[in-house]
């Protein structure tokens, strides 16, 4: 008795969950639940403002403690949330498994002759009488048939011979093919969480790191070292819009480069499955940068110089010294006076004052500036002085992760679409193609189809083998 | 006037007669149905791809990058579905119900800023175009099932109340109607997957995460969810005939919510700045 009734349990635990109403239950409560995460903000500082602005500064608190308890603003982690799609998962795992078997049925079950009254009720149907011998129209639309890739098996009947031939069976099993691959992203997501880690580093220009840090601040260890040797921001000619951020990385095991690679912010570095990304840049508080300079002249010199403000340098075989007076971050002019002024602390237009100091004649201050090097040329001496980088006082952000549920959730994303490919664009198709002898040297051809789905294209392919054949047959007949 | 200016300005203007004409079809005493609109709406359309490659070429990059391109790229994507379809199938008045939705879209398109501007680093990506024109594209075909959901409507209440004349005679079968709506839920639930595929690659070379939860994000997976609901509403329980064509109109609402609502009210990383 108690074995029974355990059964019975099981077996309405199981039926609840084989229904596709469930499903779509489940499919429904999922969708308008995700809304609440798109309206709430997902950060507590954040939602407190957001309450505060739509409830009054008296009824915010309450509130807020409300939406605490039901995790609303971190609802898509969210007890009830995760419960939903584990629900959602199981349902979509007993439906599939319900099923299966029934479908597993029709793919394998190999298609047979058809009666005549029953080729006549099928949703495709055609009808015709063809002057023509038996053996002729049964060769001709076999030809028909072979042509469309069908696999023909034939019959011979008392009252003449039927065709009958089926194909794309296996796209019955499409939609379980895209029900495993929504599995699958589960599968990647739970990896994820699991193995996987977030997190961040600023790593200033010329230095380097073995941790990074996670969300909530704590160091994560690398078994490795990374360092940056530059990073920089490129620009669109003539506009302050950023086009391109970078960041030159190395790789150190124990102090000795392994890899290096410039980093862009589509283009990441990868190293024992960390990846970092290019996310943030930002100044080094107190930093002192160095000026890179590249100095050259028509008599064939260039020299790259490296210095720090206040420094100078002479100019070998032309006795002029340069010294370094002053530096802004973003030079540009006032728009009501004219007069040149820093208007941002970021670099976003860095220009360094040289003073210029010749023997025999006064010396002269100018500034040039990285974004413009015509700004460096000096006509007098024949000289051109290019300011490459000020490099020591940027940081590069990174975002560093490493996920190795990423690769399943890749996998996932190919399987779901050969299934959706399969569910929707392919279609099990049936045909049946009955040849019998009316009268003298005449046949009546009568074709049935079925398809699991696009009728429509089952109904054009059959037309096609039809005019197919019977123009074949004409022409036959006028050879004859 | 620019010439991509005036080129914008050639196409909505066609679209806005096809618009017109294909809707006073609709009153229009008789038997057969009028051409023109499907010839406006190709001539519209050349002026349009042509805006578009203008844009394409003087900015570099495909021009989805805010509001105005992204709202004109919209119509485009209809037109051209609407076309093939035109073509392929010469149903009868489908234009007095697409050309409206174009213009709706067009027209919107119309009031926002149009400059070019420099896009950030983020979208210099091959994956922006990609993930763009799948998105785009799925969104037109559940715009076509809209359109051909609500003629199904109409002709399902010439049928139901025997009034076999009029619109009935302009209008396709119930049969072609559904058959048709079907088949554009079954072209743009696998291109708003893909897009959506594409989004979690391009997410996750750009910044380490696939899937941030973002507002548009968490949006298109909502309507990823109905439309999951409608097939299988069609597909397991049978809804079919009026209740599809309501659901494909109800979908494509939500549809024009995550294009247009998220954007202007919900803040995330797929608003333009």
């Amino acid at each position: 008795m108690e074995n029974k009734e355990q059964v019975n349990i099981f077996d309405g635990i199981w039926g609840f969950f084989a229904s596709v109403k469930l499903a779509i239950v489940l499919l429904f409560l999922l969708a308008v639940t995700s809304i609440i995460g798109t309206v709430v903000p997902q950060e507590s500082p954040k939602a407190i403002q957001f309450l505060g602005k739509i409830f009054g500064d008296n009824t915010a608190p309450a509130v807020y403690n409300a939406f605490l308890k039901l995790d609303f603003m971190d609802m898509y982690h969210s007890w009830w949330f995760v419960l939903l799609l584990v629900l959602f998962c199981v349902n979509l795992t007993v439906c599939s498994l319900e099923k299966i078997p029934r479908t597993w049925k029709l793919v394998k079950t190999p298609v047979k002759p058809m009666a005549k009254n029953v080729l006549e009720t099928l949703p495709v149907k055609k009808e015709v009488t063809l002057k023509v011998s038996l053996d002729t129209a049964r060769d001709e639309f076999l030809n028909a048939f072979r042509t469309s890739k069908y696999d023909v098996k034939e019959a011979v009947q008392e009252d003449g011979v039927q065709l009958y031939s089926e194909k794309g069976a296996y796209s019955r099993l499409g939609v379980y093919v895209v029900h495993l691959s929504i599995l699958l992203i589960f599968v990647g997501a739970i990896i994820g969480a699991r193995f996987g880690f977030d997190g961040s580093l600023n790593l200033p220009e010329g230095s380097s790191s073995d941790v990074v840090y996670s969300r909530t601040g704590e160091q994560v260890p690398l078994d490795f070292s990374i360092a940056c040797n530059w990073y920089k921001t490129d620009y669109y000619k003539g506009a302050d819009a950023p086009q391109e951020f970078s960041s030159e990385l190395v790789i150190l095991e124990n102090g000795k480069e392994v890899l290096k690679k410039v980093i862009e912010v589509n283009n990441p570095l990868t190293y024992k499955g960390i990846t970092f990304y290019q996310s943030s840049y930002g100044i080094v508080p107190d930093a002192v940068g160095i000026f890179v300079l590249k100095v050259s002249n028509d008599r064939g010199l260039e020299e790259t110089l490296r210095l720090k403000q206040g420094e100078s340098f002479e100019i070998p075989g032309q006795k002029i010294k340069g010294t370094i007076m002053d530096f802004s971050p973003a030079l540009g002019r006032d728009p009501q006076s004219g007069a040149l002024t820093t208007y941002s602390d970021s670099l976003i237009n860095p220009a360094v004052s040289i003073r210029f100091d010749m023997e025999g004649s006064d010396g002269f201050t100018g500034w040039i500036l990285k974004r413009y090097p015509e700004t460096g040329i000096i006509k007098d001496a024949g000289l051109k002085v290019e300011f490459l980088d000020y490099w020591g006082v940027e940081y590069t952000g990174l975002q560093v992760s490493k996920d190795p549920g990423v690769i399943i959730i890749y996998i996932a994303s190919i399987v779901m679409v050969l299934g959706l490919y399969a569910a929707f664009f392919l279609s099990h198709k049936k045909i049946w193609i009955r040849i019998a002898p009316v009268g003298k040297g005449s046949v009546k051809v009568n074709i049935g189809g079925s398809a699991s789905k696009n009728r429509l294209a089952l109904e054009r392919q059959v037309e096609h083998m039809l005019s197919r054949a019977t123009a074949a047959i004409e022409g036959r007949l006028k050879k004859n | 006037m620019e010439i991509n200016v005036l080129l914008f300005e050639l196409a909505l203007t066609f679209y806005f007669i096809a618009a017109i004409m294909g809707v006073i079809e609709l009153f229009r005493r008789r038997k057969t149905v009028s051409k023109t609109t499907g010839y406006l709406a190709l001539a519209g359309f050349l002026f349009h791809s042509v805006n578009i490659i203008a844009r394409y070429i003087k900015g570099g990059h495909i021009p989805v990058t805010n509001l105005h391109e992204a709202a004109s790229f919209m119509s485009w994507c209809i037109v051209l579905l609407f076309l093939l379809h035109e073509y392929r199938y010469k149903l009868g008045l489908l234009s007095s119900f697409i050309m409206p939705i174009v213009l709706i879209f067009m027209l919107s398109s119309s009031i926002f800023p149009r400059e070019i501007k420099e896009i950030s680093p983020l979208l210099r990506s091959y994956w922006f175009g990609i993930h763009v024109i799948l998105a785009f594209m799925g969104n037109a075909a559940f715009a076509m099932a809209c359109g051909i959901g609500i003629m199904y409507l109409i002709q399902e209440r010439y049928v139901k109340s025997k009034r076999l004349s009029g619109l009935f005679l302009k209008l396709p079968s119930l049969q072609s109607l559904e058959e048709i709506n079907y088949h554009l839920i079954t072209m743009g639930f696998p291109l708003l997957t893909l897009a959506i595929i594409s989004g979690v690659i391009w997410a996750n070379t750009a910044w380490g995460t696939y899937w941030r939860w973002d507002p548009k994000e968490v949006w298109s997976l909502i309507t990823w969810l109905i439309y999951a609901i409608v097939l299988h509403l069609r597909l397991s329980i049978g809804w079919r005939g009026k209740k599809a064509a309501i659901l494909s109109i109800l979908g494509f609402a939500l549809v024009m919510f995550t294009f247009f609502g998220v954007t202007l009210l919900l803040k995330g990383i797929h608003v333009f700045n």
